[in-house]
């Protein structure tokens, strides 16, 4: 094993052998499984029908009491059974109820059974519950109010239930690029791929900076460089610190498939299947309009449509791609900062030199929202250019399409030749910064250092 | 003697500031070299040219006559004096690692760190991180670690420091041991008492320039200020009209059983023994040395000369007129 050999495999030993390290590997999915569980408790929680009790004390005649525009739901049931009682007695009955609430209509509701003009008109019903009734209800009670007033508007006016029918009717934007929809899936793939490699560049970039500043603290980095080449110190730490934070993601896969999939599975196996448990979710997510509406639709069709959302990702360019960025990214950024850590003399010292660092990584993570929207617009195209932006940016873009393999090798070549330069740049700080003692280093000495004869 | 190393008109420029300033050193081989000089005179940019860390500007450095090369780490063993370990690795683990870098085998390493403990009395330390040793325990560790890959040039940046007075000298029988194996030592220290004690040649540093080198015992010779300590037992004012205008008396103590201890300085060309001759009349002479001067006085006149501090001082006795 060579020197830089010796270097890599103390410097991944000793972190994997920490600790912190094995409460990490095994802490977060523990952590996550647990709040996998405690989600699917609550949804579960949530998908226990309400029901609303009915009491119309606006004095309206049947045929035109709001009391019988509602129909039973997957959540809500109706219940009519006291519906010219008073509220006093209706909430007697139901005072230890949860999951039931009372809708009471009051009686100027709507001008009640009075129609002449100086009526008071009352816009208001009240939701009586003992327990949060959840705003989803809320909306879709108000919705349905608002959905029938408007029809009675239109009808007292004289227009047709077919112009009604028409005029109500909501549109759905389907989103299609290159013949394929749903952005937001894409989305959510490169934003995690992105994440990935800005979650490690922070992480492990850190890591270097601090192992760094250790050893110029100790003082140790004088006996080292004295038989290998500062640069090679810089190069076996880096690449040990990179093979303990792959270890870990590997660990962190292996591990969140251990626990989390039997997780799932077992909320699963004691609940509904997923597939049916999914729905619910989206219906809750969407003002409930008519029975009529997008919900509608088949949840195996709903799948089916993920999948084939998956199947157009250009995966045989985003796969690569992220292993490119992925590395050279990390490499690019943690010899700027092992060159901080050798400038600095106590870890407090680092400080001052992170945040400039950070903030291509922060513009990055900002101009997400950007990017999604706006996958091949101008911001887009000029941050996946920036080598210091474009492992992130470009990841989020790729799986949209419309990014040129022209486009794309440019981005590695900025991104390699920028990576040759700052670690040769870096190196040359390094080197004479480690061996600085007992002074805070400026930029202006930093930048005299790189021309320092070795 | 051949020289293990010889540093030939070496320049170091941190930017404008000259580190080093055609500095040229001899160290012969088996022989332990004292590496003088104040603070910030240079002394630790020259070791670390030596160990490859920096290189000079201009001039090189030879080892065993040629040129150095990477192919010299495993001949070097370094001290620095600013010295540390990692804090949270094993001591055992982490001295078979630095010892690894310098070219050992695993195995080698395992054997050689295991011998060292035994030696040292640190058996059973093997596990024990750093945090947990006593500062003097940690320097052990490091003095190990310099020696384990068994060097044949060793640089000691002020390896006493911090020491109390028993491992100083368990520190002192290593190195004189190591000597006597046949290594040459580079001994950088501020401790003056040392040098006399351990070192055969030395040179002195100040702000980047050479400004003494040669054998310990031919420079405190050489600037013996012709001073001698007399102790005899007589009349004061007979050994004072004795010595006459040929020295005269810079202090003196009375001993015990009226015996009288002074010191004189020979003026002029006088002879010790035309002093002794007449002092012997005077009384009856029970000793007569000559006083050398210490290297930390050397140490301090060169310095303040160099530094042009104060005018050339007499403590010297010029070479000239100096004989064996």
């Amino acid at each position: 094993m060579g020197k830089i050999g010796i270097i890599i495999w103390r410097e991944y030993i000793t972190r994997v052998k920490n600790k912190t390290f094995v409460i990490m590997c095994f802490l977060l999915p523990v952590l996550m499984g647990g709040m996998i569980l405690v989600t699917q408790r609550i949804s579960e929680e949530e998908n226990v029908a309400r029901t609303i009790v009915v009491v119309d004390a606006s004095g309206m005649p049947d045929s035109l009491s709001y009391a019988h525009i509602f129909h039973d739901t997957a959540d809500l049931k109706f219940n009519f059974n006291y519906i010219y009682k008073s509220l006093g007695d209706v909430k007697k009955v139901y005072k230890d109820s949860s999951h039931v609430s009372i809708l009471w209509i009051p009686d100027n509701f709507m001008g009640g059974g009075d129609t002449t003009e100086n009526h008071s008109v009352g816009m208001t019903v009240k939701l009586v519950s003992t327990s949060e009734p959840g705003v989803n209800t809320i909306n879709m009670l108000e919705s349905v109010f608002n959905d029938e007033i408007q029809r009675d508007n239109m009808r007292v006016n004289h227009i047709s239930h077919k112009a009604v029918d028409l005029a109500l009717k909501k549109v759905a934007v389907a989103d299609e690029v290159n013949g394929t929809t749903k952005g937001d899936i894409k989305a959510m793939v490169g934003l995690a791929f992105g994440f990935i490699i800005y979650m490690y560049i922070l992480m492990f970039g850190v890591q270097i900076m601090r192992s760094v500043v250790e050893e110029k603290m100790t003082r140790i980095v004088e006996v080292i460089i004295s038989s290998v080449k500062p640069f090679q110190l810089m190069l076996g730490k880096i690449i040990g610190v990179t093979m303990v934070g792959i270890t870990q993601f590997l660990i962190w896969m292996i591990l969140s498939m251990a626990i989390v999939v039997p997780v799932v599975n077992s909320v699963n196996a004691d609940n509904v299947d997923y597939t049916k448990a999914m729905p619910h979710q989206i219906k809750n997510a969407i003002p409930i309009t008519n029975e009529n509406s997008i919900l509608s639709i088949d949840p195996t069709e709903k799948t089916k449509e993920v999948i084939a959302t998956i199947m157009t990702i250009p995966w045989g360019n985003l796969i690569p791609a992220f292993l490119f960025y992925f590395l050279f990214g990390y490499f690019l950024y943690a010899s700027i900062f092992a060159a901080i850590g050798s400038a600095a003399d106590v870890d407090a010292d680092t400080q001052q030199f992170t945040l400039p660092v950070t903030i291509p990584l922060i513009i990055a993570m900002m101009s997400c929202v950007t990017v999604i929207n706006d996958p091949n617009g101008h911001i887009a195209k000029i941050l996946s250019m920036i080598p210091f932006t474009s492992p992130i940016i470009m990841l989020i873009r790729i799986p949209f399409g419309g990014v040129g393999i022209f486009e794309l090798l440019l981005s590695f070549a900025i991104l390699i030749v920028t990576f040759l330069a700052m670690t040769w740049i870096s190196g040359r700080i390094y080197r004479v910064g480690i061996l600085m003692y007992g002074k805070k280093a400026s930029w202006k000495e930093i930048g005299k250092w790189i021309f320092y004869k070795a | 003697m051949e020289n293990i190393l010889s540093a030939k008109n070496v320049v170091k420029r941190f930017g404008n500031f000259v580190a080093l300033d055609d500095v040229s050193i001899e160290v012969p081989t088996g022989t332990i070299f004292g590496l003088l000089g104040p603070n910030g005179a240079g002394k630790t940019t020259l070791i670390r040219i030596i160990n490859q860390i920096t290189a000079p500007d201009s001039g090189h450095v030879l080892i065993d006559g040629r040129l150095l090369n990477p192919e010299h780490v495993k001949d070097i063993g370094y001290l620095p004096e600013e010295r540390g370990l990692y804090r949270k690795m094993g001591v055992g683990e982490q001295a078979v690692y630095l010892a690894r870098l310098k070219g050992l085998s695993k195995k080698e390493a395992n054997a050689r760190v295991k011998d060292w403990f035994a030696r040292f009395g640190m058996d059973g330390w093997w596990k024990k991180k750093v945090e947990e040793l006593s500062k003097g325990m940690q320097q052990k560790v490091q003095f190990i670690v310099t020696v384990l890959h068994e060097p044949r040039l060793l640089i000691l940046d002020e390896p006493f420091s911090g020491f109390d007075p028993i491992n100083a000298q368990l520190i002192k029988d290593e190195i004189l041991r190591l000597k006597n194996n046949g290594a040459t030592i580079i001994l950088s220290t501020h401790n003056m008492g040392s040098v006399e004690e351990l070192c055969d040649n030395i040179a002195l540093i100040n702000k980047g320039k050479k400004i003494l080198d040669g054998n310990v015992k031919e420079i405190r010779r050489a600037y013996a200020a012709r001073t001698y300590d007399i102790q005899f037992k007589g009349s004061m004012i007979a050994f004072t009209n004795s010595m006459w205008t040929g020295a005269e008396l810079i202090e003196k103590h009375d001993g015990e059983n009226g015996m009288v201890h002074a010191r004189i300085k020979l003026l002029g060309n006088t002879s010790p023994n035309l002093i002794l001759e007449n002092v012997i009349r005077a009384g009856e002479v029970n000793g007569f040395t000559e006083v050398l001067p210490t290297m930390n006085d050397i140490f301090i006149m060169k310095v303040q000369e160099s530094s042009g501090i104060v005018e050339k001082k007499e403590l010297v006795g010029t070479k000239s007129n100096y004989t064996e």
